[in-house]
Parts: structure tokens; C-alpha cells; sequence
């Protein structure tokens, strides 16, 4: 084996939509970045349905003009016949987001090599042709990869953080044995492209020519068939199906199969008309969704499909990749300009990006649950959705399927960015709170309604009620250290969270230097004693004088998002 | 990568490593602002993580220690002509801020005006290029031109050129729709500057002064690059006559650059060689991500 001299800032693995964006971005940064990609560029991939939440994410590596002058045929959005009825409805992005109107619909052969390209133009090095084999190191330290080119023979890449990008492929999750499989969503697509055909409004009856370049995703008796206009005339139509149904079937009658169910879709038989069949034959892909159980580990991330792949009902796949690089992105330059914040850096990425695909995951096998109709479907996007939008239940679903979410840029500003906030239920507000009663629900509603709210200590709350009462955390709330977005990195805080019987978790943020205080109560400290403690803890250091002042603000600011009782 | 370990996880006890951090910062005097450049570099991760815990805290003395240790350092740091991350200057700006809204009227001036510096050289470095950088080099300029008055008053000429040059990069980098007047302004700071900080009284300043003067010289928008280059590549060698490799290699890269846009101007031999060793003193400054970037945009040219 020879090894590479060069070492690298970061290797990344894999060169599609996860791998060249982190690469845009951390090359942007001036980082020395290589990613190796196995195929040569442009190769078959299938599909793509972008969905608007993509856009921010390549506006941020720089390389959206490059995609937005491709061609790519506009998506406003997608057309379902799906639940109880043959009744198509459409639900379109700019009913949410009319900033963000559209996606594309895109040939992933054309549309991943404007973005390797751009993160080549941008500085990384980029190697065709060669294959990642696996990792340097153990789980427990990861440097590098084994890689082997075309030609040559296998050989080492050193880097201080190695990236695993390679798709389903998930060489990290396989290697390290990490990929838990999801039952409820195991199916296969089987694929290919036609030439001609009619528009989608025609069949669909709509007066909106924007529909055109939507997605159609219909129910067959044996799954669901997706339609996506990738250009004018170029249409890859799918079937996803149980891996039972074509199991036994070569690539011969799988084409057939595949033909046979498309045609005998009479909306797709009437979508397709006289379109002529282009592929040489159906290509089969496995469909089986899965999380690795760490989406990180020392000198390592996962990212896009490699750290968890989900169902593409809702065509996320793109999404999550993008996303999910610029969020490691924010990690890696937090590991590299704080090492001490390595671990806490790690929990943040798994938890934000598992956050996100967790909603997605959630709303495909909700997807999948049968008998359902769209309101249905709305009434679970809603409750996925962040509360404090006040989305109507359709309006939810847009914004779940549009993969658009809120989070910080450099400046601190709101943005589309990607990454969902963390579930927050609030059906309590809407029908299923039916066990409580009406006192109830008012305090629940107040109680939330404090929590989400400022954490400036009000003027009814005084120091020496915080100092001679008796703090208790209610039972509902727990804490621990985490992260938030800070410029483009991260900073250390403490997370609070609230656990509602009947809703998700809600969280509010304080300073670090809350920690040492809510880990000191118990129910029968007073404040003067939780500041006692402390005293003895650091005594004759700076900080010994002002521990009392750091107790009383510290329990104010939990009193005022109702987060303990002082008894 | 560099890896520390601290005694005490943050995770796990956030004062503990708080007060780790303030332990290692040391007795290290900040009051005049004069860090010894090799003591900036040592404080500066210290700086950092005790600010990672006590930013905008109620403990005023340690947060005081810690907010004082890093937008000082980090003001001697640009000063000094040494390379100073986009997060190190978003904290140091943030740490300012904190210090000039606690500290009370009666404290003294001295102290308001090297913050007005650190936040004003802070802002600089955090301002991205061209139009959307606009706001924040306002700020700066705003704080700059503040502490240069405090200086004047103070009569102290070596200080004030100090800050005159700080002007004059902010300046520099300012995008407005006519250049021109600003550009002036510039030169106008750069040149008072290098009258008093000579190379025998402060090389680095001087260097920076000479540098920045021959960059303006070539991006001046009335004014022909191919006639100045002459000119712009005799300041950058001036400037590389006076500084030293070991002791500011990000200096003198920026010089060989410097000595490279003029000779690739007049297409003379050896603007290639100038890059290449500019991204090799890159490399040797612990700045291998800059390099990279030099040799990307070489290549690509």
C-alpha cells in the first residue's frame, strides 16, 4: 500500500449533492479539501424532484446561479392522487413561501456536476475515478481513508476529518455497523425515462400552466408511480414497490413489470400518451430507509444519505443532503477553531440533522399508513411543524414538503436555511387534547406561552424571593450543555427543555453558566444554599463573590420561562 | 488540528473551565494595549474559551478579565500584522461591545479608546468583501475615527499613526459607488501614518503602511495599474526589506503577493515565483488553508 503524502484539512467521500456542497463551502473558507468520487462526472443517477428548502443550501456554497441557469425545468409544485379518492390535488410552495415559488426538476447527471464543479472552482481537489474502501482508524478516531483509483493500486489519504458522503453506499454505517433499518419503509423504485407525452395540466383539468413542471405522484394497486418532467420533452417516470413484488423477477420481466404497471395507471397511461419508452431497461434501486445510529465521531460526520436515507415520497433526499453539509459545515469550523467543543459539536450535529429527517421520516411512514386522505396527512404535517408559525394544517404540509426551515446565517439573521426545529406539538391547541379539562388547558397554554417567551427577568421577581425560596424543577423540564448557531460556527449554552405529555419538546436556551446552578437543585435547597454550595466549590477563586448574583439571575430567568416552581 | 484537552470539560463544569481558561491567560498586562505579540498568540485560545463561558455574564470581574483578554489580544494581534480568524473577531467585537456598555462612565478613558481600536479592528476583519461589507466598515471606521480623536488630544503621535493605518485599511476596503474620494482618504491616512511609524520605530506598522499604499497605487479607479506598478512594486520591497520572515510571516506573504500583482501587472518574470513563495510563507505561518487559496487562484488565473 502507498501512501499519500498530502494531508488534507478534510476528505470528503462521495461527490454528489452532500459531498461537493461541504466541499464549495469549507474550500470557500480556505480549507485544503479533497473529495473522491467514484464515478467520472456526469454519470446516470436517478431522478431528481428538488424541493424549494435545496436553494438556500446552494446559495450558500455559491453555487445556485450555476443551477438556476442549468435549464432546469421549474417545479412550483406536486400533484398527488393518493388516499381515498382518484381526485388529483396539487399543493404548490408559493401557498407558504411565495418568496421561494419553485425548485427544479433536474437530470442528477447534469445537475451533480455543476456542483462538484463548482466546489473544484472553488478550491477542493477533486478525484474522479477513485473509490473510497474505508475508513483509517476505529470509531473511536477516524484520519483518513483507503482509497483505490481506476488503475493504481489502494493507497491512504490522511486528513484531520474524514467525511463520509457516499450515499446509500454509507461506507462509515456499514463499516462501523452502525445502520439501523427501517421495516415500515422498505420498498424498491424501479425507473427509467420517456421521450413525448402530454403536459400535466391537460390531464389534471388545472388553468395553471405552472403545473406543467410539477411532480405527479399516483397509487397503483402494487405502490405508487412518480412522474417528473425533467426537461420539455424527458419525463423519468418511477415505481416503488414492495421488494416481495419483483424479487423473483429478472431484468427482463422486471421491465416488463415495470411497463405494465405504468400503463395500466390511467392517469400515467394518460399523462405518457404516445411517449416513447427510452431507457434500454428498467434500473431497480433499493428503497430501504435507515439512521445510523451516529451521525458523527471523533475525526469523522456522515452526511446525506450516508448518515440516514428516507423513503422519497416526499423528495427530501436532495434536501437533507444539502442541509445537512451546511450544517457540518458550521460543525467542522467549530471542532477546528474550538477543539474543546468537539463532543458538544457532535451531539449538536446528530441532533439537529436527526431532527430534521426524524419529521421526514415521520411524515413518510404516516405517508404510507394507508386509508388516509390528505387532510390526514395535513393534520400530521401540522403536527410536525413549528407551532409558533401558526400554519393552517394544509399550509404545514407545504411547508413540511417544501423542506424549508428556519435558521440562523452569519449575521444571526432568520433564514431558509434547512433544519427543522425540534417537533413541537401543539395539537393541544387544536382537537386532541380532549383528556383535559378547560382549567387545564389554561395552564398549559400559560405555561407554554412563558416558556417560549422572553427570558429577561421581569420586574415582579425579586432577588431575595429567588434567594430564600426553594427552587424545584417541574417535571417536565430537563437540561443539559448544547450549542447554538453563533456567526458561523458555534457557541456553548445551556438547553432547557420542556416534555409535555401530549405535545414534543420545547426548548429555550440560557447561558452556559446556568448549568452549575440547575444541576444544584433539588426541592429543599433554598437559593441562598445552592449559592452556598457553589461558594464552597470555588472558593478563592474570581468568580467566588459574584456566584450569588450568577444563582438569583439564573433563577429568575428559569421563573420566567415557568421552567421551576419556587416553593 | 490543533487538540487541547482542558483540564475540565465545558460540558461538564463550565466555571471550572472557565477559571482553567483565566488561569492560563495569566497575569498578562493589558492595561496601555502593548501585548507582546508572542504573548497575543499564547493568550488568544485562553481568551477564547474563558470568553466561551463568561460571554455577557453577570460575573462582571471574570467576564471583565476574560472580554478585556481577547479584544485586547485580538487588537494587538491585527496591529501586529498577524492573521486573525473571522470567529476571533466576531467574539473580540462582541466582547467590546459587552465591556463599553458594563464599564460605568468614571472608568478611564485610556481603556474606552483601545476597545473603540479592538472593536473598530475587530469590525475589519469581520466585514465581508465588497458591497455587503459596507455597514460593518462604517462601524469601524466610526469606532477608529473616535479613538484617533481620543489619541490627538492625548498628543501622542506614535499612537495615533497606529490608528491612522487602521483607518486607512478600512478605508481601503470600503466599497462606495465613487472610489475615488475614498481612495484618497486612504492614502491620505497611510501616508501620515508611515511618516511617523518608520521602520526604526515600528518595522511591522511601517511595512503594513508601505503595503498598503502600493495596493491602493494599483487599485486606484482613476489611475492606470500598468504606469504604478513601477511604484507599487518598489513600496512592497521596501516593506520586504524591513520585516522579518520568522517573526511576521503573514507580513511578509502579503509582501511577496503584493510584489506578485505588480510583476504579473507589467507581465515582468517572476510573478509566479512571488506567489509561490508567499503561499510557502503561508504554510510556514500555520496558514495552510491560505496557501491553498493563493496556489487555487494561481492556477485558475
Amino acid at each position: 500500500m502507498t501512501a499519500v503524502h498530502s494531508q488534507y484539512d478534510i476528505l470528503i467521500l462521495g461527490g454528489g449533492p452532500a459531498g461537493s456542497t461541504l466541499g464549495a463551502l469549507l474550500a470557500k473558507d480556505g480549507l485544503n479539501v479533497a473529495i473522491v468520487e467514484r464515478e467520472q462526472m456526469p454519470r446516470p443517477h436517478v431522478g431528481e424532484s428538488l424541493i424549494p428548502g435545496v436553494l438556500p443550501a446552494l446559495a450558500s456554497s455559491g453555487a445556485l446561479a450555476a443551477v438556476e441557469s442549468a435549464g432546469f425545468t421549474q417545479k412550483y409544485g406536486a400533484t398527488y392522487i393518493w388516499g381515498r379518492t382518484r381526485e388529483p390535488w396539487t399543493v404548490k410552495f408559493s401557498e407558504v413561501y411565495p418568496d421561494q415559488a419553485f425548485a427544479y426538476q433536474v437530470d442528477r447527471a447534469k445537475f451533480d456536476k455543476i456542483l462538484l464543479d463548482h466546489a473544484a472552482s472553488e478550491g477542493a481537489d477533486v478525484y474522479e475515478n477513485t473509490t473510497a474502501l474505508g475508513p483509517l482508524g476505529s470509531s473511536d478516531h477516524v484520519y483518513g481513508a483507503r482509497v483505490r483509483n481506476e488503475s493504481g493500486p489502494e493507497f491512504e489519504m490522511a486528513a484531520d476529518l474524514t467525511i463520509d458522503a457516499t450515499g446509500q453506499n454509507a461506507l462509515f454505517g456499514r463499516h462501523f455497523r452502525t445502520r439501523q433499518f427501517n421495516e415500515e419503509l422498505r420498498h424498491v423504485a424501479l425507473y427509467g425515462h420517456w421521450s413525448g407525452g402530454h403536459q400535466l395540466p391537460d390531464i389534471i383539468e388545472s388553468k395553471d400552466a405552472n403545473d406543467a413542471g410539477n411532480i405527479l405522484i399516483v397509487t397503483v394497486p402494487d405502490g405508487w408511480i412518480w412522474h417528473i418532467p425533467i426537461a420539455h420533452t424527458m419525463r423519468s417516470v418511477g415505481l416503488v414497490t414492495e421488494p416481495s413484488a419483483v424479487a423473483e423477477l429478472n431484468a427482463a420481466d422486471r421491465t416488463a413489470y415495470y411497463l405494465k404497471q405504468v400503463r395500466a395507471c390511467p392517469e400515467m397511461s394518460a399523462l405518457l400518451g404516445d411517449a416513447e419508452w427510452i431507457s434500454d431497461s428498467v434500473t431497480t434501486l433499493s428503497d430501504w430507509s435507515f439512521f445510523c445510529s451516529n451521525f458523527a465521531g471523533p475525526g469523522y460526520f456522515l452526511v446525506g444519505d450516508a448518515a440516514c436515507f428516507i423513503d422519497p415520497i416526499l423528495s427530501t433526499g436532495v434536501t437533507l443532503a444539502v442541509n445537512g453539509a451546511v450544517r457540518s459545515a458550521r460543525a467542522i469550523r467549530t471542532v477546528r477553531e474550538s477543539p474543546w467543543l468537539q463532543e458538544l459539536t457532535r451531539d449538536w450535529y446528530d441532533t439537529e440533522y436527526r431532527g430534521i429527517a426524524t419529521d421526514f421520516a415521520d411524515l413518510a411512514t404516516h405517508w404510507y399508513g394507508g386509508n388516509a386522505d390528505a387532510e390526514a396527512w395535513f393534520w400530521r404535517a401540522k403536527q410536525l411543524a413549528d407551532p409558533s408559525r401558526s400554519f393552517s394544517i394544509r399550509q404545514a404540509f407545504v411547508h413540511l414538503s417544501s423542506g424549508i426551515t428556519e435558521t440562523r446565517d452569519d449575521s444571526g439573521q432568520l433564514r431558509s436555511a434547512g433544519g427543522y426545529s425540534p417537533r413541537q406539538l401543539e395539537l393541544i391547541y387544536e382537537n386532541l387534547n380532549v383528556d383535559l379539562d378547560e382549567a387545564a388547558k389554561a395552564d398549559v397554554a400559560e405555561s407554554e406561552s412563558r416558556f417560549a417567551a422572553t427570558t429577561q427577568p421581569s420586574q415582579s421577581l425579586s432577588a431575595t424571593a429567588m434567594l430564600d425560596g426553594r427552587p424545584r424543577l417541574r417535571s417536565s423540564i430537563s437540561f443539559r450543555a448544547h450549542l447554538t448557531e453563533y456567526g458561523a460556527t458555534l457557541r456553548p449554552i445551556t438547553r432547557v427543555t420542556r416534555i409535555h405529555p401530549n405535545a414534543g419538546p420545547q426548548h429555550r436556551e440560557l447561558s452556559i453558566m446556568a448549568m452549575p446552578v440547575l444541576e444544584e437543585i433539588d426541592g429543599r435547597r433554598t437559593g441562598l444554599d445552592i449559592a452556598a454550595r457553589l461558594r464552597h466549590r470555588y472558593a478563592a477563586t474570581t468568580i467566588e463573590p459574584e456566584l450569588q448574583n450568577l444563582v438569583t439571575t439564573t433563577l429568575m430567568q428559569l421563573t420566567e420561562i415557568a421552567a421551576i416552581d419556587i416553593g | 488540528m490543533v487538540l487541547d484537552s482542558p483540564k475540565n470539560k465545558i460540558h461538564k463544569d463550565p466555571l471550572a473551565f472557565a477559571l482553567d481558561a483565566l488561569a492560563d491567560i495569566g497575569d498578562v498586562d493589558l492595561a496601555d494595549g502593548q501585548i507582546n505579540p508572542a504573548s497575543a498568540m499564547r493568550v488568544l485560545p485562553h481568551a477564547r474559551r474563558a470568553w466561551a463561558v463568561l460571554a455577557n455574564t453577570v460575573m462582571v470581574e471574570a467576564g471583565t478579565r476574560a472580554a478585556q483578554s481577547l479584544a485586547l489580544v485580538v487588537r494587538c494581534l491585527v496591529m501586529g500584522g498577524h492573521p486573525v480568524n473571522h470567529e476571533d473577531a466576531h467574539n473580540a467585537v462582541d466582547a467590546a461591545n459587552w465591556l463599553l456598555t458594563t464599564m460605568s462612565h468614571s472608568d478611564n478613558e485610556a481603556s474606552s479608546t483601545l476597545l473603540f481600536e479592538a472593536r473598530g479592528t475587530a469590525q475589519r476583519v469581520l466585514a465581508p468583501s465588497g458591497v455587503a461589507g459596507t455597514a460593518t466598515l462604517e462601524k469601524a471606521a466610526a469606532d477608529l475615527l473616535a479613538a484617533a480623536e481620543t489619541r490627538q488630544q492625548n498628543n501622542d503621535p506614535i499612537a495615533i499613526a497606529r490608528t491612522y493605518l487602521e483607518i486607512a485599511e478600512v478605508f481601503s476596503t470600503y466599497a462606495a459607488d465613487e472610489r475615488g474620494p475614498i481612495v484618497e482618504r486612504a492614502v491620505t491616512f497611510a501616508q501620515q501614518a508611515a511618516s511617523s511609524l518608520t521602520p526604526s520605530v515600528d518595522p511591522v506598522a511601517f511595512a503594513r503602511c508601505q503595503l498598503l499604499l502600493s495596493g491602493l497605487l494599483l487599485n486606484h479607479p482613476e489611475m492606470d495599474p500598468h504606469e504604478f506598478a513601477p511604484a507599487a512594486l518598489r513600496l512592497a520591497d521596501e516593506a520586504l526589506a524591513v520585516v522579518d520572515a520568522t517573526a511576521t510571516p503573514y507580513i511578509v506573504a502579503r509582501a511577496m503577493l503584493a510584489r506578485a500583482h505588480a510583476l504579473a501587472i507589467t507581465e515582468t518574470s517572476g510573478a509566479a515565483q512571488a506567489t509561490e513563495q508567499a503561499a510557502a510563507l503561508l504554510d510556514k505561518a500555520g496558514l495552510s488553508s491560505e496557501a491553498h487559496r493563493v496556489r487555487h487562484n494561481r492556477s485558475s488565473q
